[in-house]
């Protein structure tokens, strides 16, 4: 096998392992909000202890990428997969991290306010799919849909604002009301790292930045 | 409600005050980039082989310019031409134009001697004359009938220094040149193209011969020499190419695929086939 034939196939083992991280942000993702008023406390525990393999990966993505800087002197193309490859792990590390900290909160409160978890469920279900249509268009190598993708993080900024600003938290209690303000935050998070994820993928296909549609 | 509209209201002053550093930023000063090097349409055959096609490309004063491409693509045929060293071939024939300084180098009135003067070159292999030190590089000028020993010692030594050489060799000038290692003698074969105070300085991968420490040297000294002169590079090393020039020209095949500035093509070519030669797909 030629070095370029080997290399290239351990690009293609890096960009893997960030699709499967990416996966296992998705999965982790599914049905967050849920938690927060459950009666049952263990899901949300284990959903917290999971992040630890999120962090492995991430890492494990790192050092291929610094290897592989260091062995091949990448030009181009290349070049633009491993950074972004790193930024990306690091976009969805955060992601996992974000996840976690929602499931903190159900460790502390549980939250029954039915509008406002219409509202969270919303932006969890909102980021969910940008996530997924992200990687369909790394798939895909389709610009327009990142562009949209980029662009969607705008409903659940508002979604958002809404949260934070409207009267749905008159009858709770200070301390909950905290707490869920701090999972919309949460949320609004996620979907901003969706959004870098949507740009390193659209640098990867263009070597360009995205132009904002006005 | 009064919230959002407050906040809406803010954010639009933020969002302008960022537009308006934006825009203040983007002013760039202007390169004012002076071409010394034109080809027009430069065509050339070796009997039936042809071997550049409508070749047009324009360097820079000041600047590196360096030629990538895979072997026999044409780029040291092209190299030699700019100095009509190639017309040492007998079977060459060449069409279309060489400006130098919006001089046609082909004319008549302009001969050969003049332009190795002004343009000169730098091959792969150091190849000092089995002189001393102090001959090779007062080689040139003697031919121009410099005789006068102050005169060639000051040219010597400022060759020497501008080919960053000077303070390995100023104790043992009498030296044989031959004695010296392959990296001093490619920066003793640099001095002696300055010598003659040359404009353009052709490169004929200079340092595919030299051993890492020498391949840094060299590089540094070429971009020490680009202030005062300008380098046209031919070179295998593309991590070199990326590194020292200013501007790098894709041969493929006796053509130029792509010529822009050299972050261009080692970030974002916008040929494909440039994209697969610099990132090692073939060649």
């Amino acid at each position: 096998m030629s070095y370029r034939e080997k290399f290239t196939g351990e690009l293609q083992s890096l960009t893997d392992e960030v699709i499967d991280l990416g996966v296992l942000c998705y999965d982790r993702l599914q049905g967050v909000t849920n938690l927060l008023s459950m009666d049952d406390i263990e899901p949300a525990r284990d959903l917290v202890s999971g992040d630890v393999e999120a962090n492995r990966r991430e890492y494990n993505i790192n050092s291929q990428a610094v290897t592989l800087i260091t062995t091949q002197a990448p030009v181009a193309t290349d070049t633009r997969i491993i950074i972004s490859s790193i930024k990306i792990a690091y976009d969805l590390e955060r992601i996992s991290d974000n996840i976690s900290n929602l499931a903190e909160v159900r460790k502390r409160v549980k939250i029954t306010n039915e509008k406002l978890l219409l509202r969270l469920r919303t932006m969890e279900q909102l980021a969910s799919l940008m996530l997924k249509d992200v990687y369909a268009a790394y798939l895909d190598q389709d610009t327009s849909l990142c562009k949209e993708v980029y662009e969607r993080d705008e409903d659940i900024d508002s979604l958002f604002v809404h949260v934070t600003t409207s009267d749905i938290f008159e009858d709770s209690d200070l301390f909950v009301s905290g707490q869920s303000q701090l999972c919309a935050k949460y949320l609004e998070r996620i979907g901003d790292h969706v959004k870098n994820i949507a740009e390193h993928v659209y640098f990867v296909i263009t070597g360009e930045k995205i132009e904002k549609i006005d | 409600m009064a919230n959002i509209k407050e906040r809406n209201e803010i954010k639009k002053t933020v969002d302008t005050a960022t537009l308006e550093d934006k825009t203040q930023g983007e002013t760039k000063p202007e390169i004012i980039r002076e071409p010394i090097f034109k080809t027009n349409n430069f065509n050339l055959w070796y009997g039936d082989n042809h071997a550049l096609q409508d070749i047009n490309l324009t360097f820079n004063k000041n600047e590196i310019s360096a030629i990538i491409g895979p072997s026999g693509c044409g780029k040291s045929t092209f190299v030699k031409s700019l100095n009509r060293m190639v017309e040492l071939v007998p079977i060459v024939r060449t069409e279309g134009e060489i400006l130098y300084r919006d001089q046609d180098i082909f004319e008549r009135k302009f001969t050969v001697e003049e332009l190795r003067t002004k343009v000169g070159m730098v091959f792969q292999k150091p190849n000092p004359f089995p002189k001393s030190i102090y001959d090779n590089v007062a080689y040139g000028p003697r031919v121009h009938g410099i005789r006068k020993k102050q005169i060639l010692d000051e040219i010597v030594e400022k060759s020497l220094r501008d080919a960053a050489i000077w303070d390995e060799v100023k104790d043992r000038l009498n030296e044989n040149a031959i004695g010296l290692s392959g990296g001093q003698q490619q920066r003793i074969c640099i001095a002696r193209a300055l010598a003659t105070e040359p404009d353009v300085i052709l490169m004929d991968e200079p340092t595919s011969a030299l051993d890492p420490i020498s391949t840094t040297k060299v590089e540094d000294l070429m971009q020490e020499l680009k202030k005062n002169y300008s380098i046209v590079v031919v070179t295998h090393n593309m991590q070199q190419a990326a590194r020292v020039s200013d501007t790098t020209a894709f041969f493929y095949q006796g053509y130029v695929v792509e010529h822009d500035d050299t972050k261009v093509i080692f970030e974002n070519p916008r040929d494909q086939r440039t994209e697969d030669y610099v990132s090692g797909r073939f060649g």
